[in-house]
């Protein structure tokens, strides 16, 4: 390959971030420039980002990594700016960006060697839970530094009062574990051995812990070297040059969408629930603000930050804030700075959005976070649907159930060995029903679309528990003309344990205030956690019975938990079933085809009684849609409708 | 999704894409066309635990939490669902400048 423009920047002007971006957009303007070295150089980088996250999962101990891929890698900018990305938690650019801000406000660069890798998981800074730790390194070339590389992961446990570092109980953040602003962890190729010792002394499972950490550095160094290859081949300039070609062509892309939104104020308000302190509501009031090209999401008018751990940081903020706009708007575009640059986010310290150095947000990404995506998705599928640009409209959508409800617990396991788990099925969540289609059943978070759910198998070859089941939950998804999704319903026991019991906690955002639904589609069925005691369930097991569903075992007694609780603990005879939140419906039910509501039926993911009330749906003993029956019964609620309802007037 | 601004001889109004019946005139404020349609509202648990046989906790404390649903007059399409708290009946504002 080679540079085709006429006009050769020299290496000091691609060093110089403000020069290149000037460089680029004239090449942009000019069309003076290789469309497939733009896209082949995006690609290279973005692949490398792919190859760091196969390193991680290939050299991590942790079902974190292993089996939910819950990480991110990153290639940056020397100002910040995305490279390329390997889209596993997509909000996570948002951290890379904070927290490489951090760092360069911490180090200069004649600080810094090759080799250098500094740790960070500091919230207020940009990380969203202290549990996210990142290894972000400088990548040299000829003396200077050219990229930074990022690795992050959910780390099993960093300490605090509960295991797996989700303490619902605390009002401060230093009961949630180490706090690690930016600090050098390896010294040119070297890991600190003292910092090791300290990181290690906070974790429940220090081996484990670190061993992740490695793996962050392996990938990084695998970066390092794949950039080295590029840079020998391509040569700096074009490298830097066709980077940020590809940054400007993305950037015109998305502000090409953002026009066809009529300008304008769309405000969402929704409210985050139980900081586990109490069951208060803190309200956050979102406004996502179009003019001509450019977009603004501003949070400035939000709650007070809570005592306990809802509290999102600036980094998660920027993220989530960021993330539907990217799914509804910037769905095919590449992953890099030119997708964000249309966009600003507006954050005000000491805020729910946007917790201070010192409150706690454990959990804060998780619940204020994710109720950003909700608002974000509900406030743009109203700018959507108001265009005069039919060709967006159905971009629209139902918000995602974004409820990443953690169960975590800590014991003795079959071989003896203490640990501490966060059960990944917290992922299986409903998704938001779109225009043509409905929700995912079990999609996830709209922020990790990388995330998967454990293997069962897997999960109990590695921790004393047995599952009764795991399912898609019936009557989850918000009823619509198309159904939000699902969610799991599952249920586990202790099984083989090594300690008489498991402790750990529960953590939910969405007990109270379900996920909506949009465009007249009702919203999803929230979470859950129920603990049956001292059931029988090992006498059914002695006589051949396998219960798969909660009447067929007999419990002693039977308690719905809070939202938030700690501790919550597995014993002996107990039954936890965990059922998670499901994704809104869009559209009128009653326009619902009946021979899905049908198949809804048959599949076990609508009730009879649903689809008669919700979609005023009636099948005959088979199963199959009775038609005139049907009419009749939409035709009688659409009557109640009217009966039942009151003008505001009134 | 199922309202439509249309503007005839000067006037802008909404109207139903359903049944084109027509909703009210709109001036500056686009969120007034609540005001214009029959309301149901009822707490969450009750509509969707009850009628639904979906799941939510039912809210104790003293903001309760609300579905709202507002239907057209002329053929009863369920123009929009809103699950909120009672304290903030329009928790979804929009004001976009070409009104």
């Amino acid at each position: 390959m080679s540079l085709k423009s006429t006009d050769e920047p020299s290496v000091e002007d691609v060093m110089n971030n403000d020069e290149r971006k000037r460089l680029a957009r004239a090449w942009v303007d000019s069309g003076d420039f290789d469309q497939v070295t733009a896209e082949v150089t995006q690609m290279r980088n973005t692949n490398i980002t792919h190859e760091m996250g196969e390193t991680l999962k290939q050299t991590s101990g942790s079902p974190i990594i292993t089996e939910a891929q819950d990480f991110s890698t990153c290639i940056l900018d020397t100002d910040g700016g995305i490279v390329a990305t390997g889209a596993y938690l997509v909000f996570h650019w948002g951290a890379a960006k904070k927290c490489l801000e951090a760092i360069l406000e911490e180090y200069d660069e004649e600080d810094l060697n090759p080799g250098d890798g500094i740790i960070i998981n500091h919230t207020n800074l940009g990380m969203p839970h202290k549990q996210d730790n990142g290894i972000v390194m400088p990548v040299f070339w000829e003396d200077e530094i050219v990229n930074w590389v990022w690795s992050a992961s959910h780390i099993a446990d960093i300490g605090g009062v509960s295991p797996g570092s989700f303490s619902p109980q605390v009002t401060d953040t230093f009961g949630e574990g180490i706090t690690l602003p930016p600090t050098k962890l390896v010294k040119e190729g070297v890991v600190d051995e003292e910092l090791k010792k300290v990181i290690q002394a906070q974790s429940r499972v220090p081996v484990m812990a670190f061993n992740d950490i490695r793996c962050f550095i392996g990938a990084n160094n695998v970066a390092r070297d794949r950039i080295h290859e590029t840079l020998e081949e391509n040569g700096l300039v074009q490298q830097k040059m066709y980077g940020e070609v590809s940054n400007v062509l993305t950037e015109r892309a998305m502000r090409k969408r953002i026009e066809k939104l009529p300008d304008g104020t769309y405000t969402s308000v929704g409210w985050c629930e139980n900081d586990g302190d109490r069951n208060k509501t803190y309200r956050i009031e979102c406004q996502v603000i179009v003019e001509g090209d450019e977009m603004t999401i501003d949070l400035t008018n939000s709650d007070p930050q809570a005592p306990g751990p809802i509290n999102t940081g600036p980094g998660a903020a920027l993220g989530c804030s960021f993330t539907p706009i990217m799914l509804q708007l910037g769905y095919d575009l590449t992953l890099n700075s030119g997708l964000t640059e249309p966009v600003n986010v507006e954050t005000r310290e000491g805020t729910v959005p946007h917790v201070d150095e010192h409150g706690a947000s454990g959990f804060g990404h998780l619940d204020a976070g994710h109720e950003l995506c909700r608002l974000v998705t509900e406030s743009l599928s109203e700018a959507i649907q108001m265009s005069e640009h039919e060709d967006i409209h159905d971009r629209a959508q139902a918000p995602y159930a974004d409820d990443w409800s953690c169960e975590t617990y800590a014991g003795v396991n079959q071989y003896g060995d203490p640990f501490a788990w966060l059960d990944m099925d917290g992922g299986g969540m409903g998704n938001g029903a779109q225009t043509v289609v409905d929700g995912l059943e079990a999609g996830g978070l709209s922020t990790q679309v990388g995330n998967r759910v454990s293997d069962i198998e897997w999960k109990e070859q590695s921790y004393p528990v047995i599952h009764l089941w795991r399912r898609l939950k019936e009557n989850g998804g918000g009823p619509g003309k198309f159904r939000g999704g699902s969610g799991l319903d599952k249920a586990m026991t202790l099984w083989d344990a090594g300690s008489d019991e498991l402790v750990g906690a529960f953590l939910a955002a969405r007990f109270n205030l379900p996920p909506r639904g949009y465009g007249g589609g009702v919203a999803g069925s929230a979470t859950k956690l129920i603990d049956y005691e001292d059931t029988d369930i090992k006498e059914r097991w002695e006589r051949g019975e396998l219960p798969s569903a909660p009447d067929e075992f007999t419990p002693g007694s039977e308690h719905l938990t809070e939202s938030k609780e700690a501790p919550h603990v597995m014993t002996d005879g107990k039954v936890v079933r965990h059922v998670i939140a499901s994704g809104g419906g869009l559209g009128d039910p009653l326009t619902r085809e009946p021979r899905r509501v049908a198949k809804d039926v048959s599949d076990g993911l609508v009730s009879v009684k649903a689809a008669k009330n919700a979609y005023g749906v009636i099948l005959d003993d088979d199963g199959n849609v009775d038609q005139d029956a049907t009419d009749a019964r939409r035709d009688d609620i659409r009557e109640q409708r009217l009966e039942e309802a009151e003008y505001p007037s009134n | 999704m199922y309202l439509e601004l249309v503007e005839d001889d000067g006037d802008r109004f909404l109207r139903c894409r359903e049944c084109e019946e027509q909703i009210c005139a709109v001036d500056d404020d686009y969120e007034d066309w609540r005001d214009h349609v029959p309301v149901r509202e009822s707490e969450v648990a009750d509509r969707m635990v009850d009628d639904f046989d979906m799941w939510v906790k039912r809210r104790e404390e003293e903001d309760k939490a609300v579905m709202l649903e507002y239907y057209c007059p002329g053929c009863a399409v369920q123009l929009h669902s809103q699950t909120t708290l009672d304290t903030e009946k329009r928790p979804l504002q929009v004001d976009p400048d070409f009104l």
